[in-house]
């Protein structure tokens, strides 16, 4: 009966040219969103090369000027410039801090268009409090992108009810459901195996042509095998959701127009009303602490700061006694007292932010568990965590960033106090920044609550349907 | 004509459906409201704390260098206005306060968005939300069959019998169609303007605004009403009417803004901000620089000020020449990031047209730039804000270099203003353009939507009598 079955489905898909629609559809959309998602990620590696340019040009021309020195030459900077000068180096030329995108990014935008992808941490200045986004206009970030993403997201679905909203219900209409009544096969049994067929070819089709478009616009993306298959399984875990959804509709509505009126009802549902409401209620039962407060405090404590610069500084002295040194020039003297303020005020700063970033990490946390309720969310946060555009991955960045700045300082400030210069060897050996992706996928965890919220609603909703062989439930 | 607009509510009311959907955007709308209204009181409480805090501590500085209080500097806060409850526009990815220093002209930072996880991305419920998205969506709903349910009925060669006019016929429909949703609209912002007018400590809140706002989303309903109905005449059967109108309003709502983002991103791409910042320190460089005598242009200036005065040296010019001069230096930077900024303003102009230029094929679009910018939530007034403040930071220096051009004595060192000076300082202010400047801006977005108008309702009068 089951091949009987898919014969003759295969026959019918072809005659009604569904299978050629769909075809051409996810081939455009698909080609169309790659091509885009791919020349997002060619900006960014872009304006990360010029930026590495830059910084390449300036290096040589310090280059050269400590060549110069190191011959004895006489140079016409002014002292504040002079590359020997351990502060000059961290101050002016600092290095770059950047985060390359991975592999798979351009499947989704994410957070990608909000931060910046590289920083350059001083050897002094508010290292602690950098912004991190970048230039845009934000009616770009309202309307957001056309990506994978988003074709995965919002249309893929819209063309499976397309595709299956009125698999049964059509037979009612035409009046062959009581025929079907009379074969040696259950009325869902039958409508199963026909969705599962469907079901089947959608999924290959659309991987397949995904794959495609991947092979021909962003082919870099095969180097990282695990995360194509990751990418590949919650696709087809997605695509099985909307399957399950149109499979109960089908049962307990079946008529055509409801079926599609109730589709897209829950699609506007999931993917929409949602993520929307939940994202509202979220930011008002949880709200991000205020930034503007934050900003109050942190002057009153820069003025309480500048007031009280003088005392600090035995204090610092006191705990860093290695930088102690007998010497009465005038420049130790203001870096004694730079550094110590600094850190006085990054000490009373830190636990203002600390609280902040504890406040809206939780606030975070709350949002996030809320994702299960709709697997569009699940989904977007996949696709985001396998692309490297999460915001998990740019608050690592900024983690890592921040890191990196005490790096320099720390190579730099000693070098400072015990009066050395920067030599071309040591100019050579700066300390340079890594980007690591230290953000693990969770794909399979998105997978798996997708995947597992389909038995509950079939279980839940057609309970009654699926036990009944007889199709009396059905109204046929 | 009245027979058939009742006939057709009369059914409507009867319908299950439309009880359903009506019922949850309703619902949506309430959620909408309330959580907006609160949170639109805590982010107006917070503006106006730091917005005092921050002048109390500008004023109690006490006894201090002028030069060091510019560096030390103020803020500039945005301003919460009253229709932002209303639609969010672009204030989630704005940031509401910019850093006003000396020598340094500062992004507004701090984006509510770059605080959020990307939830946010999907969008926030908010009461223009359910009216953008899901209103036309009711409209569809009401309207697909209005047609077509008489074809398939077999009722339509039955009404052309009792000689109804086809035009009075298309026009009944029509207003059955769009008058449930203009009778809601109309209610929801007589809601919005009561609630809001009973606000406390509301800023910058308007009827006509509001008005202006009710008109252009009753217009574009209008529209969709149109098309709805246009696209019933057109097809056979009500599930390909269903189909199309959906599709309609998925390509005019999703898929046209987001394929203009890749456009506009393409043709008009941004600098990165660092960049962009390097850009400006390169034209610094060779500038004049407030700190730094031996530059060029401070030499010229040091010349024509001492030509002008007629003395010979910078002693025995009336007042203290290193506040004049670094005024003037300021004055000169600041004109730096005139140019840069303007080149910015221009990009972000170009790629806002891409999108108006792809209002052809979408009304959503112009309906969306209309409405943020009559909401005061839009990039525009964004714009219009960095300026205001980028304004008021040169008049602060302007107000603490000159402290020291007519009070310092020349060549010295700890020269410190007095600590009531502070206060004299005007404080920043920022009002909204006003409505007439606002229509005038969006003259091409008005004309988009009545043509979006003019060629359908054109189309239905045509096709209504081939029937």
């Amino acid at each position: 009966m089951f091949l009987n079955n898919l014969s003759y489905e295969i026959k019918l898909l072809k005659r009604s040219h569904w299978l050629l629609i769909l075809l051409i559809s996810t081939l455009v959309l698909f080609a169309f969103a790659t091509f885009n998602g791919e020349k997002n990620v060619e900006k960014r590696r872009n304006d990360i090369s010029i930026m590495q340019n830059e910084l390449h040009k300036n290096d040589s021309i310090v280059h050269s000027a400590l060549t110069k020195i190191e011959n004895g030459e006489q140079l016409d900077i002014p002292y504040s410039q002079l590359p020997t000068e351990p502060m000059v180096i961290g101050y002016r030329h600092p290095r770059l801090a950047v985060m390359q995108p991975e592999a798979l990014s351009f499947i989704s935008t994410g957070q990608s268009d909000m931060y910046t992808h590289f920083k350059s941490p001083t050897v002094y200045g508010n290292n602690f409090a950098l912004d991190y986004s970048e230039m845009v206009n934000p009616v770009q970030l309202l309307f957001g992108n056309f990506d994978l993403a988003f074709v995965i997201i919002y249309i893929l679905p819209l063309m499976i009810i397309a595709f299956t909203f009125n698999v049964l219900s059509k037979e009612k209409e035409l009046g062959t459901l009581r025929l079907l009544g009379a074969q040696p096969i259950a009325i869902t049994r039958w409508l199963l195996q026909k969705m599962a067929i469907r079901y089947i070819l959608f999924t290959l089709i659309t991987l397949i042509v995904l794959l495609l478009a991947i092979g021909i616009f962003s082919a870099k993306a095969f180097s990282e095998p695990i995360n194509v298959i990751g990418l590949i399984l919650i696709i087809a875990a997605y695509i099985f959701f909307w399957f399950v959804l149109a499979f109960v509709i089908n049962i307990k509505i079946n008529n055509s127009a409801k079926n599609a009126l109730a589709l897209i009802g829950l699609w506007l549902l999931i993917v929409l009303v949602l993520p929307a409401t939940i994202n509202q209620i979220g930011n008002s039962i949880y709200p991000t602490p205020s930034r503007l407060k934050m900003i109050n405090e942190i002057r009153l404590i820069k003025k309480e700061n500048e007031e009280k610069q003088n005392e600090i500084m035995s204090e610092y002295l006191r705990i860093h006694p290695e930088l102690a040194q007998e010497n009465d020039d005038l420049k130790l003297g203001f870096w004694h007292n730079y550094f110590a303020s600094e850190k006085v005020m990054e000490e009373k700063t830190k636990p203002l932010l600390a609280e902040y970033d504890q406040q809206l990490q939780k606030q975070q946390d709350l949002i996030s568990r809320f994702k299960f309720v709709s697997p569009a969310i699940m989904m977007q946060q996949a696709l985001n965590k396998l692309a490297g555009t999460s915001e998990q991955h740019y608050n690592d960045y900024k983690k890592q960033v921040f890191e990196f700045s005490t790096t320099w300082r720390n190579y730099l400030v000693p070098m400072l106090f015990k009066n050395e210069k920067i030599t071309k060897a040591k100019f050579n050996k700066l300390p340079k920044f890594e980007y690591q992706n230290r953000i693990s996928s969770d794909v399979w965890i998105n997978f798996l609550g997708i995947f597992l919220m389909c038995p509950i609603i079939l279980l839940v909703v057609t309970r009654k349907q699926l036990k009944d062989k007889s199709a009396q439930t059905l109204s046929l | 004509m009245k027979n058939i607009i009742f006939k057709e509510l009369k059914e409507l009311t009867r319908d299950g459906r439309f009880k359903i959907v009506l019922g949850i955007s309703l619902i949506l709308l309430v959620i909408a409201s309330i959580t907006g209204i609160s949170q639109y009181k805590k982010n107006n409480e917070q503006y106006v704390a730091s917005t005092n805090t921050e002048r109390t501590i500008w004023e109690t500085q006490g006894d201090k260098n002028p030069h060091s209080a510019a560096h030390y500097g103020t803020y500039a806060f945005k301003p919460k206005f009253a229709l932002s409850l209303f639609d969010y526009g672009v204030t989630k990815y704005t940031g509401n306060s910019i850093f006003l220093e000396a020598h340094n002209r500062n992004e507004a930072s701090f984006s509510e968005a770059s605080d959020q996880t990307s939830l946010a991305r999907f969008g926030t419920l908010s009461i223009n939300f359910v009216l953008m998205y899901l209103f036309p969506l009711i409209i569809i709903l009401i309207g697909y069959n209005s047609y077509t349910k008489e074809k398939e009925h077999r009722t339509f060669t039955l009404l052309k019998s009792q000689g109804v006019h086809p035009v009075k016929l298309a026009l009944g429909k029509w207003f059955a169609t769009f008058i449930p949703i203009f009778i809601l609209t109309n209610l929801i912002f007589l809601t919005i303007g009561l609630v809001l007018s009973n606000l406390d400590n509301l800023a910058f809140f308007s009827w006509s605004s509001l008005l202006t706002l009710f008109a252009s989303y009753s217009f574009y309903y209008l529209i969709i009403t149109t098309l709805t109905v246009l696209i019933s005449m057109w097809s056979k059967s009500s599930g390909m009417a269903l189909v199309s109108s959906l599709m309609l309003w998925i390509v005019f709502s999703f898929i046209t803004p987001k394929i203009a983002t890749n456009v506009a991103n393409t043709n008009h791409p941004y600098p990165s901000k660092l960049e962009f910042e390097s850009r400006i320190i390169e034209d610094r460089k060779n500038g004049l620089d407030g700190h730094n005598p031996w530059n060029e242009a401070a030499k010229k200036l040091e010349e024509e000020t001492l030509r002008e005065y007629g003395v010979d040296s910078l002693h025995k010019l009336p007042f203290n020449y290193a506040g004049y001069r670094m005024q003037k230096g300021e004055e000169h930077e600041a004109l730096v990031y005139q140019k840069h900024y303007a080149i910015l303003n221009d990009i972000a102009l170009n790629q806002n047209n891409t999108y108006k230029s792809l209002s052809f094929v979408s009304p959503f679009v112009p309906l969306r730039f209309l409405s943020m910018d009559l909401a005061n939530t839009s990039d525009n007034l964004h714009w219009k804000f960095t300026q205001a403040a980028e304004q008021y930071r040169i008049e602060t220096q302007k107000f603490l270099n000159y402290d020291i051009k007519d009070n310092a004595k020349v060549g010295e060192r700890g020269y410190k203003m007095k600590a009531d000076k502070f206060k004299e300082l005007p404080k920043f202010n920022f009002t909204p353009p006003s409505l007439s400047q606002i229509l005038k801006e969006n003259r091409s977005n008005l004309l988009v939507l009545l043509l979006w108008f003019v060629f359908p309702f054109i189309g239905l009068i045509i096709t209504s009598k081939k029937l």
